[in-house]
C-alpha cells in the first residue's frame, strides 16, 4: 500500500510539464537511436548527458533512462525490416522476425514486438518495484566490505561473461582501473598519473571516454565499413494488430521472457543482450516445434523482445538499491546523480523517494508513449532507415563533439574523446571489448575506496573479506567464477596434449 | 596492407608499456602497507597485473598460427577515418578563434565533402540546418555558453 501512494506521488512528478517533455523526447531519441544501425543508446546518452545538469536531477533521469529503454523498443524496428540489428540486444529478433516479415506479416512481427515490449516493461517495472526498495534496506547493513565483495564479484561475472577472449576483458577491466585512478587521490590528496596536466588533476571525465570509445569508435568503424542498410521489407506492412492466435502463440514466450530477462538483467555485465539470447535458447527448448525456429516463430520474436524490454527494468535494481551500476549505460545515470550531488547507494530511495519513484513512474508512462511512438510512426521510422550514413555521421560526430564541450566548456575534453575515439576503433579491430573498460572506470575509485576502508578498519588484516558473511559469499562467488573460467581454458589445452600424446604412442 | 595480428600486437605492446609506466609511477608515489595504503599501492598492482596479462596476450598474439587477415578493409575507405579524425582535431584546435558558427559550417561542410563525397546542393542544406539547428538548442534553448569568435555570435 506504501508502495502505491509512493508510485502515484511518482506520477505527479512526471506528469510535470518539463518531465513529460523530457519523457517524451528521451523515448523519441532512444526509438531514434534504436533504429538507426550503428548508433547505440550508450552514444545518444552521453551526447544528452550535458542538457542534464540544467535541470533538476528527477528530469535529466528521466530523459536519460527514456533513451535507454527507449533502444531496445526502437531496435526491433530495424531486425524485423532490414535484417540488421539497430542496436546488440536486437540481434536475435532478426532471427525470426525478418523471417516473419519476408513471409509477409511484418505487420503482425512489428505488433508483437512492440506489444511484447510494453507488457515486459510494465511486468520490469512492477518486480522492480517490489524487489529494490527491501534489497536497498537490507543494504544498509552493508560497509565497506561488502560493498567491496559486490563490486569485485560484478566485476569478475563481467568478465566472465565476456563475448570474446577473458583475459582481454581482464586487461580492459585493469585499464579501466588505471583511467579511473587518474587524478588526486582521495585518501592523501597526492597526484597520480597527470603529467603535471591542470585538466587532469580532477581526474578523466565519464563522459569523453564513452563517447570516444563508444560513439566515435562506432562511426569509425562504419565510415570504414560503410554499413549500408539492406533490402526494407516495407511494402509488406499491415495489420500491426496480432490476430488472436498469434497472442495465444506468444503471450506465454512474453512472460516467460519478462521474468527471464529481468534477473538477467540485474546480474552485471549481464543486461539486455544475454536476456534477450536466454529466452529464445529457452522458447526453442520449450517449443514443440523448435525447428520452426528462425523460420518465423512468433515464439522466437516475442520473448527475446519482452526479455530485453524486462532485462532494462532489472538493471536498475543493483543502481537504485545499491549504488552500483550493472552496465555502462548505468554508469552514466550514476554519472548524472554525482553531478547533481545525489550518492548513489541504499540511502537513494529514503533520502530522495522522488527520484526512485519518480523514474518508476516515467517508465511506466514511457512504455505507454513508446506503444504509441512504434506502431502509428512505423513509416517515419522506415524513412528514416533510408537517410546515408554519409550525411548522418558528420551530424552524429558533431553533436559529440558541442554535447562534450557543454560539460566544461574546454576543448580539452574534445581532445580526450578524439583520442579515445581512436582508442575505441582500435579495440574493435582488435577484438578488446569496451563494457567492461568503461564499467572498471567508474568503479574503480569506489573499488579502491572500499577497499582502503575495508583495511583500516581490519587493521590490515584481509580476512575482513571472508569472515563476514555477505562479502565472504560474494568473495567465494568471485574466485569460483575465475577458477571456473581457468578451467575452461586450461582443459582444452591439457585435451589437446593429451590425444597428441595418445597419437603419439599408437604410432 | 597491415594485419589485424600486427595490429593486435601493437596495441598489446603500447598496454605493456603503458602498464609498466603506471607501475614505476606508483611506485614512485610510495605503496605505503596493508596497514596504511599508500597513493600508489591500488595502482601498483592493478598496472602490475595489466602488464603480466599484456605480455600473456602479447606472447599468444606472436605464437599465433591463424591465418593472416587485413586489419581494414581498404585504404581508401581508411583514408575517410583518418580525414575524419584530422578535421576534428584541426577544427577543435581553432574551436575558440573560429566561434561555433564557423566552425559548424566548415566541420559540416569538410565531413560532407572530403569523406561523404556529397554533392554541393545536398551539402549546402544539410550544413545550413545542421548549424541553425544546433545553435538555437545549445545556444539559445539550453543556453550554453559557446565560443563567439572572430564573428561575436
Amino acid at each position: 500500500m506504501e508502495a502505491f501512494s509512493h508510485l502515484i506521488s511518482g506520477f505527479f512528478i512526471v506528469l510535470q510539464p518539463l518531465n513529460i517533455l523530457f519523457c517524451f523526447v528521451g523515448v523519441f531519441v532512444g526509438t531514434l537511436t534504436g533504429v538507426l544501425p550503428g548508433f547505440g543508446p550508450l552514444g545518444a546518452m552521453c551526447m544528452l548527458f550535458p542538457l542534464t545538469f540544467r535541470f533538476p536531477p528527477i528530469t535529466g533521469l528521466i530523459l536519460l533512462a527514456g533513451i535507454y529503454y527507449g533502444a531496445m523498443y526502437g531496435g526491433s524496428t530495424t531486425s524485423i525490416l532490414v535484417n540488421i540489428p539497430g542496436e546488440t540486444a536486437s540481434v536475435v529478433t532478426c532471427l525470426d522476425g525478418y523471417q516473419m516479415a519476408k513471409k509477409g506479416f511484418a505487420g503482425p512481427a512489428l505488433g508483437i514486438a512492440a506489444f511484447g515490449s510494453f507488457i515486459a516493461g510494465t511486468m520490469g517495472l512492477i518486480i522492480l518495484m517490489l524487489v529494490a526498495p527491501p534489497l536497498a534496506e537490507f543494504a544498509l547493513k552493508f560497509g565497506p566490505p561488502e560493498y567491496f565483495a559486490v563490486m569485485f564479484a560484478g566485476l569478475t561475472i563481467i568478465s566472465y561473461l565476456a563475448r570474446g577472449s577473458m583475459v582481454k576483458a581482464w586487461i580492459m577491466i585493469l585499464l579501466g582501473f588505471i583511467l579511473g585512478g587518474v587524478g588526486r587521490d582521495l585518501f592523501t590528496g597526492a597526484e597520480r598519473l597527470t603529467l603535471g596536466a591542470l585538466v587532469l588533476q580532477e581526474g578523466l571525465d565519464l563522459a569523453p571516454i564513452a563517447m570516444g570509445i563508444f560513439g566515435l569508435g562506432e562511426i569509425f568503424i562504419n565510415i570504414e565499413e560503410s554499413t549500408t542498410v539492406g533490402e526494407l521489407l516495407t511494402n509488406k506492412i499491415k495489420g500491426l494488430l496480432p490476430t488472436l492466435k498469434q497472442w495465444k502463440d506468444s503471450i506465454g514466450a512474453m512472460m516467460r521472457g519478462s521474468v527471464l530477462g529481468f534477473f538477467l538483467g540485474i546480474i552485471p555485465g549481464g543486461g539486455a543482450v544475454i536476456a534477450s539470447f536466454a529466452s529464445y535458447a529457452l522458447e526453442k527448448k520449450l517449443s514443440k516445434h523448435p525447428e520452426l525456429f528462425g523460420q518465423g516463430a512468433i515464439q522466437g520474436l516475442a520473448g527475446p523482445e519482452s526479455a530485453n524490454n524486462s532485462a532494462t527494468a532489472g538493471a536498475f535494481v543493483p543502481l537504485l538499491s545499491l549504488g552500483i551500476p550493472s552496465n555502462a549505460v548505468m554508469g552514466i545515470l550514476v554519472g548524472a546523480l554525482m553531478v547533481q550531488g545525489i550518492q548513489p547507494g541504499p540511502l537513494l530511495i529514503s533520502g530522495h523517494p522522488d527520484i526512485f519513484w519518480g523514474i518508476i513512474a516515467s517508465m511506466y508512462i514511457g512504455n505507454a508513449m513508446l506503444l504509441g511512438l512504434n506502431l502509428p510512426m512505423i513509416p517515419m521510422w522506415v524513412r528514416l532507415l533510408r537517410v546515408p550514413y554519409s550525411i548522418l555521421f558528420p551530424i552524429i560526430l558533431f553533436l559529440c563533439i558541442i554535447g562534450v564541450y557543454a560539460i566544461n566548456l574546454r576543448s580539452a575534453d574534445i581532445f580526450i574523446m578524439l583520442f579515445f575515439g581512436v582508442i575505441g576503433y582500435v579495440m574493435r579491430k582488435t577484438d578488446f571489448e569496451g563494457a567492461p573498460l568503461l564499467l572498471a572506470f567508474i568503479l574503480g575509485p569506489m573499488l579502491e575506496k572500499t577497499f582502503r576502508q575495508s583495511m583500516a578498519m581490519s587493521d590490515g588484516e584481509l580476512s575482513i573479506f571472508f569472515t563476514r558473511p555477505i562479502s565472504g559469499v560474494l568473495v567465494g562467488i568471485a574466485f569460483l567464477s575465475i577458477l571456473t573460467s581457468m578451467l575452461a581454458f586450461i582443459r582444452p589445452k591439457v585435451r589437446g596434449v593429451r590425444e597428441e600424446s595418445d597419437k603419439t604412442e599408437i604410432e | 596492407m597491415l594485419s589485424k595480428k600486427l595490429l593486435e600486437m601493437i596495441f598489446t605492446l603500447c598496454l605493456l608499456i603503458l602498464s609498466i609506466w603506471v607501475a614505476i609511477e606508483s611506485w614512485r608515489l610510495s605503496l605505503g602497507n596493508l596497514h596504511e595504503i599508500g597513493p600508489g599501492f591500488f595502482l601498483f598492482f592493478v598496472a602490475t597485473l595489466m602488464g603480466i596479462l599484456s605480455l600473456g596476450s602479447l606472447t599468444k598474439v606472436l605464437m599465433s598460427r591463424a591465418r593472416i587477415v587485413p586489419a581494414f578493409s581498404s585504404y581508401k575507405k581508411l583514408i575517410g577515418v583518418i580525414w575524419t579524425f584530422i578535421i576534428s582535431i584541426v577544427l577543435t584546435l581553432f574551436f575558440d578563434t573560429l566561434g561555433f558558427v564557423i566552425m559548424a559550417m566548415l566541420f559540416m561542410t569538410a565531413l560532407l565533402r572530403l569523406v561523404g563525397k556529397e554533392r554541393w546542393l545536398r551539402l549546402s542544406i544539410v550544413t545550413a540546418l545542421t548549424t541553425v539547428l544546433s545553435y538555437f538548442l545549445f545556444k539559445v534553448l539550453l543556453k550554453i555558453e559557446l565560443p563567439a569568435g572572430f564573428l561575436g555570435i
